[in-house]
Order: structure tokens, then C-alpha cells, then sequence
């Protein structure tokens, strides 16, 4: 028996308003990792 | 190109279909649509996606090359976390305290004992020794502790001094932070130590002063909150050091938990503080004696979940600062390299909350490292097994708190998986972080 294949995504339209992204931290912004301990003081 | 592992998503709103997705080891976040979102979980599909925007995702790591990439990013920033370019020192040069606290984890410690000059002096040679060997700093960053520091001025200033002049000495920065239950936090004080590097201050006020009077008080019974809060105010002004507010959570406080932040914010308090509610901790001295504080009102399980739940929704609804991971925090001090916990007897531990314990001394100060003991100071097969769990919360949990391991398995060794409170408390935090405090942010139209 034929495996039956999902391609409900690749066949649907998608529009530009799909592919908008809304960047809350980019990579450049990422803050310090530091120990839980001093994590409480900065 | 996949998802990384450490990528996750959270709906927000049904009609618009958006999710804010966030990375949870470079700590990237982002609003993408419902179709995006399915694009990348489906994984087979990204060759739809627009090749600026996959460039975008490729940066923010919330899509990766490979999951070789994936892991070797995870492990090397782990490790990284564990190996910080800073000296942290904590020093408890005494034992003596004014409080009686119902769940004090230094609880059965002479508190008549303070660090004598001798081992001060021993201590203050150890760091030096200890920085020039393991050399490349940028900082050191030293912590007074207790007992209560502010009881012990001179041993206070002897080690601000001398630490300043070592980091002096070989180049490099240094602040210090004071955690003290704040009854002597007089503002002549402080302002001394400001002048000296102080950066920041923990503090503690465990509710309103029906409750927090009953669990933290002097030896004598009397409550200690409307001191406590005064020392604050009288400070509050002081913008250079950073005020930390714990507030200790357990059964017996987390009713009033809200009623604490309205009389904070009653005194101007709301934008002031830090604040860091945590849980109770079952600790050393309560282990074996049901009648203990800690076996009594510590949170576990499903009511620990609940209660960071009322948490987030007592700060939200007041419009304080909602803390963006909350719950857990990587790296734990019992991993992290140069971070070393000294008593006052000069013996080194790798956390405040084992002080007093003599199975987790990893050396002293005049002896150097006990090395029968180094195997206590990794969490790295912890890490490890939860990687291969392809658990998404490794680098903002790191198998979770070694001491609270110990805690509840007798082994520091033990996982300490948190998975599912996190899983039902990140949410809540990121979306309130991130939407509801988001002030810098950029759309990226395709």
C-alpha cells in the first residue's frame, strides 16, 4: 500500500504577509550569560 | 538547513495566526506567521521560504545548518557558560547574624564565629594566587556574604580592599555586590561602598509584614520588615547599584505575594527593584525533621508550577518588570569554572547553599584544592544526557540546580528536570517580556 504523503503546505499559495517577520531581539542582541548567582545583581 | 533544537514556538493570537518564536541559546525572539512556523516544524519545507528571510532565521539560530552545527553550538556555549572571564569569589567571613530566619540553610553553624585575620589574610593570597594562575580575567567580581556581612565591618572593608588591589594590580576590573538581610543597610554605608566598586545589593523581603515578620525576625521575635523597608527607601536614590529584591516563595507566602508589590509600589518601589521571587529551597537542616519550615511550606511539582503561575500574574497585573526566564537559570555556580564559595574557617565550597557541609568542600584556603572532591564540580553529564533527551531548555536550565539535586536524591550527580513547569511557565514569561515591555524591535518586510 502506497504511503499516503501530507503535502497540504508545499500545495497551498502562501503571500508575502506570510513571510513577514517581527524581530523582538536579533542575534546581536543577546545578553550576557552568567552564573545564576551573579545573574541576581546585573 | 532544520530547525534547531533549541528553537521553540508559542502561539499568540488565533486570529492573525501569528507565534512569537524565541531560541532558547542565543535568546533570539521573533513575531512569524502560523505558515512560517509550519514551514520550519515541518522542516521538509524551507525551501519555501524566501532566501533573506532563511538568512535571517539561519543568524537569529532558530534555523541551523546541520544538527552537528546545531549540537557543537549548544556544547561550545555551554561550555563557554561555564568558563566566564571573570573571578567570582564569595566570600563568608562570617557567621554571625542578627536574624533568626525560619528556613535558614546556614542553620547548626556557630554564629559567634568570624573569619580571624589570619585566615583572612590566607584567603585575600589564595585569590591573588589563584588569578594569576588561571590568568585572562577581565574581571573580579567579589560577593560579601554571611551570616550577615554588614555585622563584620572590618573583615567587609579588609576584603573589598584587598581585592580591589589585586584586580589593580593584574589589570583588570572589579565590582562587588552585597547580599544582606538589609536591617543595617544604612545609607552611609552604601554610599561608602559605591565609591569603592559596589554594583549591587540583595536584599529580602518575603511579603507584606503580617508574613514576612513571622519568617524573618530578629532573635528576639520582633519583626524586622518596616526597618528593612526603610533601609530601601533611604537607598532608593542611590542609581549606580542595582537592588535585588528576594522574595523567598513557599506555601505560607505565595497568597501574599501580590500584597507585597502594592506596598512597594504604594512607595515608589515598582521601576526601583529587581525583583527575584524564589523557592524555598529544602535544605540541609530540614532534612529528617518533618516539623521543619522548609518540609512544611516547600512547593513542588504541580503547586511550584502554579504558584511561578500567580507570580507572573501578580507582577504583570501590577506593571512591574516581568523577568524573561524565571524558575531556572544555566550556568549553575556548582559548574561554572572560578567561581569558588569561601567560609570562614577558609574552607572552599562551589555554592553558598552547601556552606557548612563538609561533603561538599573542594579545598581550603591553605591547603589549596581537595581533589577527592573535584568530581562535584561539573554538571557536564547532567547537560549531556539532557541534550540527548533533545530537550529545547538546556541552556536556560542546564539540568537544573545541583544543590537541589543533592536536596532530593542524595547525589549532585542526579537530573533535576524542571521540563514541565518550564514548559507551562516560559510561555507566560516571554510573551509578557517580549510583548508585553517590548520597546526595541524591527520589522523585516520580504
Amino acid at each position: 500500500m502506497e504511503e499516503k504523503v501530507d503535502d497540504s503546505i508545499s500545495t497551498e499559495s502562501l503571500d508575502e504577509k506570510d513571510f513577514e517577520i517581527y524581530i523582538l531581539r536579533d542575534a546581536d542582541k543577546r545578553p550576557d550569560v552568567v552564573c545564576c548567582k551573579i545573574a541576581d545583581f546585573i | 538547513m532544520i530547525k534547531s533544537q533549541c528553537t521553540i514556538f508559542y502561539p499568540l493570537d488565533q486570529i492573525n495566526n501569528n507565534y512569537l518564536v524565541y531560541n532558547t541559546l542565543f535568546r533570539t525572539a521573533a513575531i512569524v506567521s502560523g505558515k512560517v512556523k509550519e514551514l520550519i516544524e515541518e522542516n521538509k519545507y524551507l525551501d519555501k521560504i524566501p532566501p533573506n528571510l532563511k538568512e535571517k532565521l539561519l543568524q537569529m539560530g532558530i534555523l541551523v545548518s546541520s544538527k552537528e552545527d546545531d549540537q557543537k553550538r549548544l556544547i561550545d556555549s555551554l561550555n563557554k557558560g561555564r568558563n566566564p572571564d571573570y573571578f567570582f569569589p564569595v566570600i563568608a567571613f562570617t557567621a554571625k547574624c542578627n536574624l533568626k530566619c525560619v528556613y535558614c540553610f546556614e542553620e547548626g553553624i556557630d554564629q559567634s564565629i568570624s573569619m580571624t585575620p589570619e585566615v583572612a589574610s590566607k584567603t585575600v593570597q589564595w585569590m591573588k594566587d589563584y588569578v594569576s594562575q588561571n590568568g585572562h580575567f577581565s574581571r573580579i567580581h567579589l560577593a560579601l556574604f554571611g551570616g550577615e556581612p554588614l555585622l563584620d565591618m572590618e573583615n567587609a572593608t579588609y576584603f573589598i580592599d584587598e581585592t580591589a588591589a589585586i584586580a589593580n594590580e593584574l589589570g583588570m576590573k572589579f565590582v562587588f555586590n552585597l547580599t544582606t538581610n538589609g536591617v543595617l543597610m544604612k545609607r552611609k554605608t552604601i554610599e561608602e561602598f559605591v565609591k569603592k566598586g559596589l554594583q549591587g545589593i540583595q536584599v529580602t523581603l518575603d511579603g507584606p509584614p503580617s508574613i514576612h515578620n513571622i519568617r524573618r525576625k530578629f532573635k528576639n521575635g520582633k519583626g524586622t520588615f518596616d526597618i528593612i523597608l526603610q533601609n530601601i527607601l533611604d537607598i532608593a536614590d542611590i542609581d549606580k547599584i542595582i537592588i535585588t529584591l528576594e522574595v523567598n516563595i513557599d506555601e505560607q507566602d505565595i497568597n501574599s505575594f501580590g500584597e507585597l508589590l502594592d506596598i512597594l509600589a504604594k512607595n515608589g518601589l515598582r521601576d526601583r527593584l529587581r525583583l527575584v521571587p524564589e523557592p524555598t529551597l529544602e535544605t540541609m537542616s530540614c532534612i529528617g525533621f518533618k516539623d521543619h519550615h522548609c518540609n512544611k511550606y516547600v512547593l513542588k511539582g504541580k503547586r511550584l508550577t502554579e504558584a511561578y503561575i500567580r507570580i507572573l500574574q501578580e507582577i504583570s497585573s501590577r506593571g512591574f518588570h516581568i523577568p524573561e526566564v524565571i524558575g531556572v537559570s544555566y550556568p549553575c555556580i556548582f559548574g561554572e569554572r572560578h567561581h569558588y564559595v569561601i567560609d570562614f574557617y577558609g574552607n572552599i565550597y562551589k555554592c553558598s547553599f552547601t556552606i557548612g557541609n563538609k561533603d561538599f568542600i573542594v579545598g581550603n584556603v591553605f591547603d589549596g584544592f581537595n581533589w577527592r572532591n573535584k568530581d562535584i564540580i561539573s554538571s557536564k553529564n547532567v547537560i549531556n544526557a539532557c541534550y540527548e533527551k533533545k530537550c529545547s531548555f538546556v541552556p536556560i536550565c542546564g539540568g537544573g540546580c545541583r544543590y537541589e539535586a543533592w536536596a532530593k536524591t542524595g547525589s549532585y550527580h542526579s537530573m533535576n528536570c524542571k521540563k514541565e513547569m518550564i514548559e507551562t511557565i516560559l510561555p507566560l514569561s516571554l510573551k509578557q517580556y517580549f510583548i508585553g515591555h517590548n520597546t526595541h524591535s524591527e520589522s523585516i518586510q520580504h
